[in-house]
């Protein structure tokens, strides 16, 4: 993926790179406005990452100015800010996701992939179950080894967002943006107690379990080898 | 407008100016007829004894037929005057009634004697139609009686001539007086009622944008208004520093807090064993600091006034549902009872619907944390009033010590039943009563007579 990132804060910016070529991306990254917006239109990125607060033209000011002249690169806000109007403000300019800072790195990665399958031109390669499984999405059941699993309507979202991110660390705040549409993380670990539900239906007895808790991080959807 | 003034000042001062304006109209007209009727009076006396001089003066000179010759010439009919000449010897000689008026017909003088010389006897008759019949009897020099009479219904008739024009100007005068009203309604009572509708808009909206409409009419209105306006800039701006310090202040702790979270999230994925506890520990600490200044700026917005809410109209049994599912697998797990109540009928009530989820949310933290495994915690949705809407959390936990119930509200402040476990940062009611009061509305708490306690945020909604 090639990503473009325009933040100000050096050692932010040195984190972002290292880890988004860590996982094999193509990054760039640019500290002020106006030569975000240069860099910016160009039509190479596949995502762009943009700070709301960097010296000259501000986030919101490039967004805007980027989808006035018809380029539509999915763009992702990182911001300090974190009023909900704020949120609504970046999102109806034309951002495509807004993650408050500070952030998990696990997060803008899932959220990266998630916008980038979004708008890549050959959508979502085909969910592959595990083995032994078939969705039924209009019944929400998921029949395993010829075993009907009848799933909740929140259960069920949770399920697909794992299968659509398998192998990644999904967090907290990610799962309860998409699955609940909350951004706010409540006190009540509310995610944990949904995700025991969809082990206690979906895992066999005697075998590792498909969602994995990572402490720290978050959770991860694996298949069995 | 007329409406909203239904049962305001307007209709009492139209209703006391044409009260005023009636019974000046009634006044005058009873006036006016009463001192005319007088004048007429005086006036016909004096035609009467004019005439009584005249006939008189007549006779002596020319005798009967003078005085017939000129008061036939006068068109006695049409004054409706008559007259009577009798000779010294008792005998009629001249008798001159109106032809086709048999009304009008002289006066009984038989109780009373003879005038004497010199001496005018009167008599006065009331006919039909309110006419009155005034007769002046008069002994001349040679011993003969002039009787002279004429009826009032030429000066009833001017009378009510001027009556007629004297009601038209009055009823102009009463046309005149609703000038005031109008006045009064447009210059005075439209600009209070607008300033009245002002301050309710800016109370029920919470909105720092609108300004009171100032009216040159009522000088007094008008610097209030301005004052008021004046004191709404000054909120104004500050409220927009407050929010340009709370932007700057969210900037300047959570960039750093993005810097070092990034690191140890390295470090985490770099080690194992005891490092990586610290790393989680770290990262969960960082989280809990940054949701502590997330909050912090909400409830310093919210108290100021600057809590920018996305209000759109919001079914609270929805609302409530979805709160319900997120967190019954929790209950779930902690074996909790965990019922849902909602009303039979749902409206649409404006609500923020991050806001306001966090607030359920955080009542509902509230609750879990301190109801023990087994108990209940029971989330409900009540509409009250017609126009208020209530969301309630009711839990059996160890309820509220005396003295908790204002301090609870307090941010940093926990209950007595808290323990060191109990997780919270102490600022979730807090953050709930910002909420509420964000919305026009209020957040309160109790005790409640079965044990447990009760916390509800109830709103008015139009």
């Amino acid at each position: 993926m090639n990503v473009l990132i325009v933040e100000d804060d050096a050692e932010l910016a040195r984190q972002l790179v290292e880890e988004l070529s860590g996982d094999g991306h193509e990054v760039r990254v640019e500290v002020e406005g106006s030569a975000g917006l240069a860099a910016g239109s160009g039509d190479e990125w596949n995502v762009i990452i943009l700070d709301v607060s960097i010296p000259g033209l501000s986030g919101f000011e490039i967004v805007e100015r980027l989808r006035e002249t018809e380029i539509h690169t999915p763009v992702i806000f990182l911001t300090a800010k974190s009023q909900v109007s704020d949120r609504i403000q970046g999102l109806s300019l034309g951002g495509d996701d807004y993650l408050t800072k500070p952030f998990s790195m696990d997060e803008l990665k899932a959220r990266l992939i998630a916008l980038d399958r979004r708008y890549s031109r050959n959508p979502a390669s085909m969910v592959s179950l595990p083995s032994g499984w078939k969705l039924d999405p209009l019944l929400r059941e998921v029949s395993i080894d010829g075993r009907p699993v009848a799933l909740q309507p929140r259960e069920w979202s949770l399920l697909r967002i794992f299968l659509d991110h398998e192998g990644e660390i999904l967090t907290n705040s990610f799962l309860l943006d998409r699955v609940w549409d909350i951004q706010f993380d409540p006190g009540t670990n509310v995610v944990n107690s949904t995700l025991s539900r969809l082990r206690k239906k979906l895992d066999q007895e005697g075998r590792d379990t498909h969602f994995q808790t990572i402490r720290g991080r978050g959770h991860v959807f694996r298949r069995h080898a | 407008m007329l409406r909203s003034f239904s049962d305001s000042s307007l209709w009492k001062l139209t209703g006391m100016t044409l009260g005023i304006v009636g019974s000046a109209m009634l006044m005058m007209w009873l006036v006016t007829s009463w001192a005319l009727r007088r004048s007429f009076d005086d006036v016909g006396r004096a035609i009467i004894l004019d005439d009584l001089g005249e006939y008189g003066e007549l006779y002596a000179r020319g005798g009967v037929d003078a005085v017939s010759g000129l008061f036939f010439a006068g068109g006695h009919d049409e004054h409706n005057q008559i007259l009577r000449l009798v000779s010294p010897a008792g005998e009629i000689q001249l008798d001159v009634l109106i032809p086709g008026q048999p009304a009008i017909h002289w006066p009984d003088f038989s109780d009373v004697p003879h005038p004497r010389d010199g001496e005018i006897l009167w008599r006065r008759e009331r006919l039909a139609n309110g006419i009155n019949l005034t007769v002046g009897r008069r002994r001349l020099e040679d011993g003969a009686e002039l009787w002279f009479g004429r009826t009032n219904r030429s000066d009833l008739a001017a009378i009510r001539s001027v009556q007629e024009w004297n009601f038209l100007a009055l009823l102009f005068t009463g046309v005149l007086a609703v000038g005031p009203v109008l006045w009064f309604a447009n210059r005075v009572l439209r600009p209070v009622h607008d300033l009245m509708e002002g301050a309710r808009r800016m109370a029920r909206d919470r909105s720092l944008d609108h300004r009171l409409a100032t009216t040159a009419a009522i000088p007094e209105l008008e610097q209030f208004a301005e004052a008021f306006n004046a004191s709404l800039d000054r909120i104004r701006a500050l409220t927009e520093e407050l929010e340009a310090a709370n932007d700057q202040l969210a900037h300047e702790l959570r960039t750093p807090l993005a810097r070092i979270r990034g690191n140890i999230e390295r470090i985490l994925k770099q080690t194992d064993g005891g490092n990586q506890e610290d790393a989680v520990r770290a990262i969960e600490e960082i989280d809990r600091a940054s949701e502590l200044i997330q909050r912090i700026l909400s409830i310093r917005a919210g108290d100021s006034g600057a809590m920018k809410l996305q209000r759109s109209p919001l079914s609270p049994c929805e609302l409530v549902r979805e709160i319900h599912d997120l967190y019954s697998p929790s209950a779930e797990e902690r074996s909790l009872a965990f019922p849902l109540r909602l009303p039979d009928d749902d409206r649409l009530v404006p609500l923020d619907r991050q806001r306001f989820h966090q607030a359920l949310c955080n009542l509902l933290d509230n609750a879990f944390a301190y109801t023990p495994a087994g108990g209940e915690v029971e989330l409900s949705l009540e509409f009250t009033d017609h126009d208020h809407v209530r969301f309630l959390v009711r839990d059996t936990g160890p309820g509220l010590k005396a003295g908790d119930e204002r301090r609870i509200w307090r941010r940093f402040m926990r209950g007595s039943a808290a323990s060191a476990q109990t997780p919270g940062i102490g600022l979730g009611l807090s953050l709930v009563r910002a909420v509420a009061t964000a919305h026009g509305g209020e957040a309160d708490a109790r005790n409640r007579p079965e044990g447990g306690a009760e916390f509800w945020i109830r709103l008015p909604f139009d």
